[in-house]
């Protein structure tokens, strides 16, 4: 397989998230200020005063360093809730697809109950009931976000079951764990990892939206959707304490939709097809 | 057909249950029971222990769920530890302001997505459509609550042209009629009320639309294009069809089955968007509502409202449904 990385999604995307990736790693190193220290004498700065690239908040926090410290964050929820749905939802959907029969009626009933709540309600009321933690986040996040792994999972380990190559396995006496782990998995993979690009933005997005709601993590850790809803009510005087945490989300939502744009590119058979 | 629709709507109980059972199991899981909540902290034991007898707390669980279902069947959620009204009666205050935005916002969407995805996919590969895919991507990538300041900040801030928020300017008010404030200015002949609520309603529902014109205009693009590779087509432009009617008798009837599908798969985004672009805009909707609930620990008037949204999706899912069985002839003879 030929991946085409003169792709512009792909530049692009990769650059994007390139950028973000690495100012959550090592902008601690490029800037002098906390992310949680106020001061109250430099409140509400436009960006570029005083040494505070991006200006500084109602309480004078450096949005420079809230941002880093709010892009860590968001990026480890989403990659936790991406890393722990994929495992569960290509299981789930692998081995329903595999065995059908009872197991696949009862996951299918399960994962329409699921799928009846509208998104982000159902994290929302879990929130609202179980209180804030960061635990608490990535379980809301985490409890619908495995059905769309699961439902793809299941289509293509329903076709792969009855491939000649996993019959022929199954009747020279390969049992379940070996068919799943060296025929059904890994050819499972091309389809989990788009769907898991794809996943993290919205994962992105949705954490910040419950933080915006003030329903993510606890107040006192930075998140880019906390630090808009701060910033809300100062907007007519300083625009940049919310337009700068939403252009955060924005550029690393954006490049993750790039980036899955082109991975489902890549691995469109139709694609070839035009090719010869 | 009737047969189709009534098979649908018997589908829906089995999930309504265990809808209900999960928002029953969630509220009585949740740490700490009314009896925590309502009273003060210093209350005796015992007064907790009338507290629960009063709420049928001490009752085995499956009894509470019963009481729980039995309630609801009757329209009965409850009474709001705030505003010491039924939930009930709180949700209908708010429900139709909810729709009526949820209502614009497709409408938007449908109207603007639609014809930039055909747009697209006739022009295909070339500057326009370029142009529409970064609409699209832009659309979806964007949070709708961040979307709505910038708005605010063009629009209300700069431009002075659209309210930032609320449903009508003070001292306006239109006759309750239907709920629906422009239904009832129209239905008042005020017109200057119902000018007043679209100038109100401009800057939500463009943000609520924003991510799904990304959406749609995308599946419409793939669809048309799809459609365009069928004999039929081909056959069409052979025997001379003007493009024209080979685009309206030939590529959207046939594009419009997975565009309603993905509207149908949108109305989830619709109505957890709709919560937060209440909040960022006070909508006197029950997304607003719910954001109050949550915030005072109100747990009659949250899980209400947690249910009506559910039961709002699940029901619009069914019309969805019943609506494919009217676009797609060849559905109506199948008893799937």
């Amino acid at each position: 397989m030929k991946f085409d990385l003169l792709n512009l999604k792909f530049l692009l995307g990769a650059l994007l998230l390139g950028f973000v990736l690495f100012l959550a790693l090592f902008g601690a190193w490029l800037t002098p200020f906390d992310p949680n220290r106020q001061d109250l004498m430099a409140s509400l700065l436009p960006p570029l005063t005083e040494g505070h690239i991006l200006g500084t908040d109602h309480l004078g926090r450096d949005i420079f360093a809230r941002m880093i410290s709010g892009a860590k964050v968001s990026l480890a929820i989403a990659a936790s809730v991406v890393l722990i749905s994929g495992v569960v939802g290509v299981l789930v959907g692998a081995l329903s697809g595999y065995l059908r029969g009872t197991p696949d009626l009862v996951t299918q009933k399960i994962v329409e109950s699921f799928w009846a709540f509208p998104p982000i309600l159902l994290a929302i009321a879990i929130l609202a009931f179980f209180g804030q933690s960061l635990t608490n986040v990535i379980l809301a996040l985490t409890i619908q976000r495995w059905i769309p792994y699961s439902r793809i999972t299941r289509a293509q380990a329903m076709v792969l079951r009855s491939l000649a190559y996993v019959e022929a396995s199954k009747v020279m006496g390969g049992g379940l764990a070996w068919i799943m782990r060296h025929h059904i998995l890994p050819n499972l993979m091309a389809s989990a990892i788009i769907v898991a690009t794809f996943s993290m933005a919205t994962a992105i997005l949705a954490e910040a939206s419950l933080s915006f709601l003030g329903l993510g993590v606890p107040p006192q850790i930075a998140t880019w959707g906390g630090m808009l809803a701060e910033g809300r009510s100062y907007i007519t005087r300083a625009w940049w304490i919310a337009v700068i945490p939403g252009l955060g989300i924005f550029i690393t939502v954006l490049a993750l939709n790039l980036l899955g744009d082109w991975l489902r590119d890549q691995f469109d058979p139709k694609k070839n097809l035009n090719l010869t | 057909m009737l047969h189709l629709i009534t098979t649908r709507l018997l589908g829906a109980i089995p999930v309504l249950l265990l809808v209900t059972l999960a928002i029953f199991g969630l509220l009585r899981l949740a740490p700490g029971d009314a009896a925590d909540l309502l009273l003060p902290e210093d209350a005796t034991e015992e007064q907790m222990a009338d507290m629960r007898e009063a709420w049928g707390l001490d009752r085995p669980i499956w009894v509470q769920y019963g009481q729980f279902l039995t309630n609801l069947a009757r329209f009965d959620l409850g009474e709001s530890y705030r505003y010491r009204a039924p939930v009930f009666d709180l949700i209908g205050e708010r429900l139709p302001a909810t729709l009526e935005l949820s209502f614009y916002a497709l409408l938007l969407a449908v109207v603007v997505a639609i014809p930039l995805g055909v747009l697209a996919a006739l022009n295909k590969g070339k500057t326009i459509d370029a142009a529409v895919s970064v609409v699209a991507v832009s659309g979806v990538s964007a949070p709708s609550f961040w979307v709505g300041i910038l708005l605010v900040l063009f629009f209300s801030g700069y431009l002075h042209l659209f309210p930032s928020s609320g449903q009508l300017p003070y001292g306006v008010t239109v006759p309750d009629i239907t709920g629906f404030v422009t239904l009832d200015a129209l239905l008042s002949a005020s017109w200057d009320a119902l000018f007043q609520a679209f100038r109100y309603l401009a800057l939500p529902a463009l943000t609520l639309a924003l991510a799904m014109i990304g959406i749609i205009s995308r599946i419409t693009r793939a669809s048309v294009i799809d459609a365009g590779q069928e004999e039929h087509v081909f056959t069409a432009v052979a025997k001379g069809m003007s493009r024209r009617s080979i685009v309206r008798r030939h590529l959207l009837p046939n594009a419009a089955i997975p565009v309603v599908t993905i509207i149908g798969l949108e109305l989830g985004a619709l109505i957890s968007g709709s919560i937060i672009v209440e909040v960022v805009f006070s909508w006197p909707g029950i997304g607003t509502l719910l954001f109050q609930a949550i915030s005072v620990r109100d747990m009659p008037l949250t899980t209400g409202i947690v249910a009506t949204y559910t039961l709002l999706f699940i029901v619009l899912n069914l019309l969805i449904d019943i609506f494919y069985v009217f676009i797609d002839p060849r559905l109506r003879g199948s008893k799937a």
